[in-house]
C-alpha cells in the first residue's frame, strides 16, 4: 500500500472495481475503507481547497459508501483532522529516527525531511503544510502541536549534546512552522520544492549558528522595551458607525468601507468559516441585496478586508523602515512599529495573522505572497554582505515566514500584547543571515542600550 | 541686519569671482544664499538684502517683489548653465548630446554647488512660478539635445526615453546631492552615463521617447475599495463615540483638509486658520494633535507616502517574477494615484515647500522606492550591477513624469505610461531588447489582470 493518501485512494478505487468485497473480516474491510477515506480527503483537498470538499466528492474518490464514511468519522473535518494526523505523525517519525542518529544536525534534519516530504509528494504536502492551516481551528491546533513536536525533538536533541556544539540560534519550532509556511507558499505557487532547496535552508539556518552555551536567542525570552511611538500619519481604519449617509456614485464606495468593517468585526467574534453574508449585512446596516452589488461572496469580501489589513501594516512598517538610515536601523525601526502597531490593534492582528487564512487555495496564494511582501524589507540586506554566501531567495521567504510564524503563534495565544518583547529576537531572525549572529546581536544591544536611556 | 550701501556702484563690471559685483548680481547672489540656507519661504527681502549688504529701496529699484527676484535668479543661473552647454552639445557628436549634457549638468553641480542647488532643489519649494521656470530650464535642455537629434540617420543609436524626463529625473538626483552638500558630485558622471547607455536604440526602432501613453491598463485588482477623503462630520450630540473616534475623526479632517489646501492654493500660502476652516474645528483642537502647519502638512504627506507604498508593495508581490512584479508595482502605483490626485500633487509638486527641516524625509520618502529596484540585482544579476546612483536616477525619473503629469492640473493619466516608466526600470538591469521582449509579454498577456 503507497504511504502517499493520494495514490493510496487511487488505489483504493482501483481495487474496489476490481471486484466486491474483497477478502478478510469485516472490520479488516471497514479498515481498509478509513484508508482510502483518508487518502481521499487528502487528494480532494489538495485539488479543490479544503472550503471546497463535500462529503459526497470524498466518498465519491474512495469509492465508499456515505453510510461507511459516517462509521469511521463523524464528519468531514474529523475525518481531515484524522488524515493530517496520519501525515504527521510518518512526517515525526522520520525525524524522530533521524535525530536520534545525527543530534547534533537535529534542526538541519527537520529541514531536510519537510524539503525531501515537499519534493517527493507535493500534493499531499501542499495539504499538510498549507491548506490545513485553512481547515478550521482543530485543524490549525493540530499543525501546531505537530510542528511544536518536531521543535520539541529538536530542543531534546540539543540537551543531551555537550553545550559547546554549533546550533542554529533560533527558537526550533518557530523555525520550523516558518519553513513550513515556505514551503507551502512555493507549492501553491506551482514552483517545484527541489531537493537543493533543502541545501539553502541549510545554508540559511547556518548563518544563526553559535554554540549551544552562547545561545540567547532560542528561548524568546522577552526584552522589556519601552511601546514605539507610531507617527501622525497613521490613518486607522474606518469605523462605520461614523460613515453618514453619502450620495450618488459615493454610497457604494461607502458601503463597502462598512462592509469592510462589519466583516472585521465579525471576522474577530466568530472566525471566518461561521460569518454569513446575511450577518455581514446585517452588521454593516445594509441588506443582502446591497451586499451583493459590492462583492460576489464572502470570500470576496474577506480578501478585500485582507488586502486592507496588509496595506495598514505594509504602510505602519514602511513609514518607520524609510524613517532611518541605514539598514540594520530601518529593520529593526519597522520590527517596533511592525510590533506596536499590532499590539494597538489586536483585533487586526487576529483577523489578518490567523483567520486570512481562509478560502479557497488561490485566496491562500494570495495570503502567501503578501507575507512574502515583506521581503521587501531584507533587500537592502545584500548591500551588507559581510558573510561569504548570500541568502538565497527561499531564505528570504523563510526570513520572512519565520518572523511571521512568531507572531502567529503569540496572537494565537492571545499573547499580543508581548510582541513589542520579542522584537530583538524577530529583527535577529532578518539581521544575522547579513550581518552575521555576532555583529547582529552587537547591533540590537546598542539599540536596547539606546532605549533605556 | 541690512548695511546701507555707502558708495553707489555705477560701474557696470563684469561679473566673475572677487570682482566688484553691481547692485543687482549682489542682490541675485543674496537670494542664493538666503535660499540655500532657509529655503524659498526663508528667502525674504529682509534676508535676501542682509546677505546682499544692499538697502530695501534698492532691492525695491531692481525686483517688484521677493518672487520677481527669485525668478530672476532661477533665469540667471539657466543661463549661466545653458551658455555652458550649448557649446558642449555643439562638440559632441549629435547621438552623443544627451551624455555631453549630463556632463555638464554633472561638473556644474560639482563647481557651483550653490548655484546648481537653488536651481535644481530651492526652485522646487518656489510655487507656481518657480516650478514653472525650472521645468523651462529642463525644457530648453531638452530641447538642444533634441535639434541634435534631428541631424541624425535614423540608423544612430541614441537613448529610447524623453530627454526631458531623464533630464527632469538627474536635475532631482543633482538636486539632493547638492542640498547635502555631497563632496563626490562628479563621480556620478560615470554613473549616470553609464545608465543612460543601457537606454539606447537607433532612432528609426525608438520606442518609448515621445512619452506617449498607450491605452490605460485595465484596474489592478490591488487598489483600495475606498480612495482616501475626508471622513464626514460627526453628527451632533454624539452618545456613542468614544473619546478616541472623536479625536481620530478631527485628526483625518484635518489631514485632508491639509492636503486640499495644498492642493488649491499651495503649501506656502495656507495657514493654520485655512485649515481649520476647511476641516470644521477650532484652533484649540488642531494645535492638541499637530504643532504647526508643517507637523500636520508633513503627516498628510507621511500618510500618503505609505498608502502609495503599501498599494505599490501589494500589488508588486502579485508577480511571479522580478520584471513582473515591477509592472504590477507601477499599475497599481500609478492607478493609486490617478484615483488619489491630491495626494500625487501633496507627495509630488508641493513636497518640497514644507520648508528646509522637512525636506530630508521627503527626499527619503522619494528614494525610499529604489527597495523595488533592489530585486532586480538578484533577478538578473546583471555585469556590471547598475550602481545605486543608476537606480536612484531611474526612480527620480519616473518621479519627474509623475509630477509633470501632476502639474498640468488635468486628470492624471499615468497608467499608460506603465510601460515607458517599465523599459525605464527594466533595461539597465536586462538590456533594452529583453525588456521590450518582457514589456511586450506583459501588453499581450497580463494586461486584462
Amino acid at each position: 500500500m503507497a504511504e502517499d493518501p493520494v495514490g493510496r485512494a487511487a488505489e483504493g478505487r482501483t481495487r474496489r472495481r476490481g471486484g466486491g468485497r474483497g477478502t478478510g473480516s469485516s472490520a479488516v474491510r471497514r479498515s481498509l475503507r478509513r484508508e482510502r477515506l483518508l487518502g481521499a480527503i487528502v487528494e480532494v483537498t489538495a485539488r479543490e481547497g479544503y472550503a471546497a470538499v463535500t462529503l459526497a466528492s470524498v466518498t465519491d474518490a474512495a469509492g465508499v459508501s456515505r453510510r461507511s464514511f459516517y462509521e469511521c468519522f463523524a464528519d468531514k473535518d474529523a475525518c481531515f483532522l484524522a488524515a493530517l494526523k496520519e501525515q504527521q505523525e510518518q512526517l515525526l517519525a522520520g525525524i524522530r529516527r533521524a535525530v536520534v542518529r545525527e543530534p547534533e544536525r537535529a534542526a538541519q534534519i527537520a529541514v531536510e525531511r519537510l524539503v525531501a516530504f515537499a519534493s517527493s509528494t507535493p500534493a499531499t504536502a501542499r495539504v499538510l503544510l498549507g491548506e490545513a492551516m485553512a481547515a478550521g481551528p482543530d485543524a490549525l491546533d493540530a499543525r501546531d502541536r505537530a510542528v511544536d513536536e518536531i521543535g520539541a525533538l529538536v530542543e531534546a536533541a540539543y540537551d543531551s549534546l555537550d553545550q559547546g556544539t554549533p546550533a542554529p540560534d533560533v527558537s526550533p519550532s518557530v523555525m520550523v512552522g516558518g519553513v513550513c509556511r515556505a514551503l507551502a507558499a512555493r507549492l501553491h505557487r506551482g514552483d517545484p520544492a527541489s531537493p537543493g532547496l533543502g541545501a539553502e535552508l541549510i545554508d540559511w539556518l547556518a548563518s544563526y549558528e553559535r554554540p549551544l552555551a552562547a545561545h540567547c536567542r532560542r528561548g524568546l525570552r522577552p526584552v522589556r522595551l519601552p511601546p514605539a511611538v507610531l507617527g501622525n500619519g497613521i490613518v486607522h481604519l474606518a469605523s462605520p458607525d461614523l460613515a453618514e449617509r453619502a450620495a450618488g456614485e459615493e454610497v457604494v464606495s461607502w458601503h463597502r468601507a462598512r462592509i469592510l468593517a462589519a466583516v472585521a468585526r465579525l471576522s474577530e467574534r466568530r472566525g471566518y468559516a461561521a460569518t454569513t453574508v446575511t450577518e455581514i449585512a446585517r452588521q454593516a446596516g445594509l441588506s443582502p441585496r446591497a451586499f451583493y452589488r459590492s462583492f460576489a461572496d464572502k470570500q470576496e469580501a474577506f480578501a478585500a478586508l485582507h488586502e486592507q489589513q496588509f496595506r495598514a501594516i505594509m504602510a505602519v512598517s514602511a513609514g518607520a523602515f524609510f524613517a532611518q538610515q541605514g539598514w540594520p536601523e530601518r529593520i529593526w525601526a519597522a520590527g517596533r512599529a511592525f510590533a506596536s502597531y499590532l499590539e494597538q490593534n489586536p483585533a487586526l492582528a487576529r483577523t489578518s495573522f490567523i483567520e486570512s487564512y481562509s478560502g479557497d487555495s488561490e485566496r491562500l496564494r494570495r495570503v502567501e505572497e503578501l507575507v512574502g511582501a515583506f521581503t521587501l524589507f531584507l533587500q537592502e540586506g545584500y548591500e551588507h554582505g559581510a558573510r561569504g554566501s548570500a541568502p538565497t531567495a527561499i531564505a528570504l521567504d523563510a526570513i520572512a515566514t519565520t518572523v511571521f510564524e512568531l507572531a502567529y503563534r503569540y496572537i494565537r495565544a492571545d499573547r499580543v500584547r508581548e510582541l513589542g518583547s520579542l522584537v530583538p529576537h524577530s529583527a535577529f531572525i532578518s539581521l544575522a543571515p547579513f550581518l552575521g549572529p555576532e555583529d547582529a546581536d552587537r547591533f540590537l544591544a546598542a539599540q536596547i542600550e539606546s532605549l533605556a536611556q | 541686519m541690512a548695511r546701507r550701501s555707502v558708495h553707489p556702484n555705477p560701474t557696470r563690471t563684469a561679473p566673475g569671482k572677487g570682482s566688484k559685483s553691481t547692485q543687482r548680481e549682489r542682490i541675485l547672489t543674496g537670494m542664493i544664499t538666503a535660499a540655500n540656507r532657509d529655503g524659498y519661504a526663508g528667502a525674504s527681502v529682509s534676508a535676501v538684502i542682509a546677505e546682499a549688504g544692499v538697502s530695501r529701496p534698492t532691492f525695491y529699484d531692481y525686483f517688484a517683489d521677493r518672487d520677481a527676484c527669485f525668478l530672476a535668479m532661477i533665469a540667471e543661473v539657466h543661463g549661466r548653465l545653458l551658455a555652458l552647454l550649448r557649446p558642449a552639445v555643439e562638440a559632441e557628436a549629435p547621438e552623443h548630446a544627451l551624455q555631453a549634457c549630463l556632463r555638464v549638468l554633472v561638473d556644474f553641480a560639482a563647481s557651483e554647488p550653490a548655484q546648481a542647488r537653488f536651481l535644481m532643489n530651492e526652485s522646487l519649494a518656489g510655487g507656481t512660478s518657480a516650478l514653472a521656470a525650472r521645468d523651462g530650464s529642463i525644457m530648453e535642455i531638452a530641447q538642444l539635445v533634441e535639434d541634435r537629434y534631428a541631424e541624425l540617420k535614423p540608423a544612430k543609436a541614441v537613448p529610447d526615453f524623453s530627454a526631458r524626463m531623464l533630464i527632469g529625473g538627474v536635475y532631482r538626483l543633482l538636486a539632493v546631492r547638492t542640498r547635502r552638500g555631497d563632496p563626490r558630485v562628479s563621480s556620478l558622471v560615470e554613473d549616470l552615463l553609464g545608465w543612460v547607455a543601457a537606454y539606447e536604440r537607433p532612432l528609426k526602432k525608438g520606442r518609448w521617447r515621445s512619452l506617449q501613453p498607450l491605452a490605460p491598463l485595465a484596474p489592478s485588482p490591488f487598489l483600495p475599495e475606498v480612495p482616501l477623503r475626508a471622513p464626514p462630520p460627526l453628527p451632533p450630540g454624539r452618545p456613542r463615540i468614544s473619546a478616541a473616534e472623536v479625536a481620530e475623526n478631527h485628526r483625518r479632517r484635518v489631514l485632508f483638509a491639509a492636503a486640499l489646501l495644498a492642493e488649491q492654493k499651495g503649501y506656502t500660502a495656507s495657514t493654520v486658520a485655512d485649515i481649520c476652516k476647511l476641516a470644521g474645528i477650532d484652533a484649540r483642537a488642531f494645535y492638541a494633535m499637530f504643532a504647526d502647519k508643517q507637523d500636520a502638512f508633513m503627516a498628510v504627506h507621511e500618510l500618503g507616502f505609505q498608502d502609495l507604498m503599501a498599494v505599490t508593495a501589494g500589488a508588486f508581490f502579485a508577480g511571479s517574477s522580478w520584471p513582473e512584479r515591477s509592472w504590477e508595482g507601477a499599475r497599481a502605483f500609478t492607478q493609486f494615484l490617478e484615483a488619489n490626485p491630491t495626494i500625487a500633487h501633496v507627495g509630488f509638486v508641493e513636497a518640497h515647500a514644507v520648508g528646509p527641516g522637512a525636506v530630508q524625509r521627503v527626499e527619503d520618502s522619494h528614494g525610499a522606492f529604489t527597495i523595488f529596484l533592489q530585486e532586480g540585482l538578484q533577478y538578473a544579476k546583471p555585469d556590471p550591477p547598475p550602481s545605486r546612483p543608476t537606480m536612484e536616477a531611474i526612480i527620480t525619473t519616473i518621479f519627474e513624469i509623475v509630477y509633470s503629469q501632476a502639474r498640468t492640473g488635468a486628470e492624471l493619466q499615468l497608467s499608460g505610461l506603465v510601460p515607458h516608466m517599465t523599459f525605464l526600470t527594466l533595461a539597465p538591469f536586462l538590456g533594452a531588447e529583453p525588456a521590450d521582449a518582457v514589456i511586450d509579454e506583459l501588453l499581450a498577456g497580463r494586461s486584462g489582470k
